[in-house]
């Protein structure tokens, strides 16, 4: 896992895993106690199940330290995680999403960035296929894919 | 034996190099390139070595499993107080992971796929397996994994052959009378 300033806040990125302590810890610090902060996940490919821990444990830290956690952009494979683990996104707000579609025709895939408003709208507006020009389908149960933002 | 009007394919003819082909396998019938079906032979033959040796290869070659079996049903996890030992401790337990695969399992099952975070995920989980199974577990773990194996043996071979390992070792130990029996 890598972790790095990013816009108003921080962006964490890469897989997190089990050896990722210190960098939860330093990253815990460089995070001004009791103020807002926003942590991007763009680019986080992974967070394994022996490290959920630790990212229970970064919450649980920046919580006691009056930080109110909210998480940005988040990407489909944290997402995924977050659906099957909901201690994850537990008392977080997420404020936007990547969510996967794909063409019904030559069946490529692309992420669509959404705000969490718009996810639980249901008003998604899927583009058009940029290989191909068909319709873009959710091949993931929407229900099931933004269960992870609550009912907001 | 039966016979076949089918022609016979010699899979090393170098015409058939970018050839894609229509198999039925396992009950699904799938276009496939040479590679996959070679490889899906693989599996499969690796498989019939397996029942006719009597015992999974993975099974043969790991250490003892140490399969014993609890005397009670296991209990479930909690799972409005978070308590699974797949987070807090390093062992994963027979409840933890039928749980999480069932959570995956209502999750995939519109698009019968497995995400590739979920693939990293079960391959984590049963790595960490720990083989005290309840005698009596009251879910549908075999079932789940029957469909996970089913949605991506035509296009992740590894995990498919990772996942029936998993299951013909899990059979083995879960069925077999108790060591200490």
């Amino acid at each position: 896992m890598e972790f790095k300033p990013y816009r108003d806040g921080w962006e964490l990125s890469g897989d997190i895993t089990a050896k990722d302590a210190p960098l939860f810890s330093a990253l815990t610090a460089a995070i001004p106690a009791g103020k807002p902060v926003t942590i991007y996940l763009p680019h986080l490919t992974n967070v394994s199940s022996s490290a959920i821990r630790l990212w229970l444990g970064f919450k649980n830290d920046l919580k006691a330290r009056g930080n109110t956690l909210t998480l940005a952009e988040c990407s489909s494979g944290f997402v995924d995680m977050a659906n099957v683990y909901d201690e994850i996104a537990k008392g977080l707000t997420i404020s936007s999403l990547f969510f996967p579609v794909q063409c019904v025709a030559c069946e490529a895939t692309t992420e669509l960035l959404l705000t969490a408003e718009r996810a639980r709208s249901g008003a998604l507006a899927l583009p058009r296929c940029t290989a191909c020009g068909s319709e873009m389908h959710a091949f993931i149960d929407t229900e099931d894919y933004f269960g992870c933002l609550g009912s907001g | 034996m039966s016979k076949t009007s089918a022609p016979l394919i010699n899979l090393e003819d170098p015409n058939l190099a970018d050839a894609e082909m229509v198999v039925l396998y396992r009950g699904v019938l799938l276009r496939l390139s040479k590679e996959r079906v070679v490889s899906l032979l693989a599996l499969e033959e690796r498989w019939l070595r397996e029942v006719v040796a009597g015992v999974p290869a993975a099974l043969a070659a790991a250490p003892p499993p140490a399969p014993r079996k609890t005397a009670r049903a296991e209990a479930q996890p909690d799972e409005a107080g978070g308590k699974f030992t797949d987070i807090e401790g390093d062992i994963v337990s027979h409840a933890s992971l039928s749980y999480r695969i069932k959570r995956i399992y209502n999750y995939s099952r519109a698009a019968q796929a497995l995400r590739p975070a979920h693939k990293n995920l079960l391959n984590e989980l049963i790595t960490r397996f720990d083989w005290a199974i309840p005698e009596h577990p009251n879910t549908q773990l075999e079932f789940h994994l029957r469909e996970f194996v089913r949605w991506v043996v035509a296009t992740d071979a590894a995990t498919a052959a990772r996942l029936e390992d998993f299951m013909n070792r899990y059979r083995e130990c879960r069925y077999q009378p108790a060591a200490s029996a």
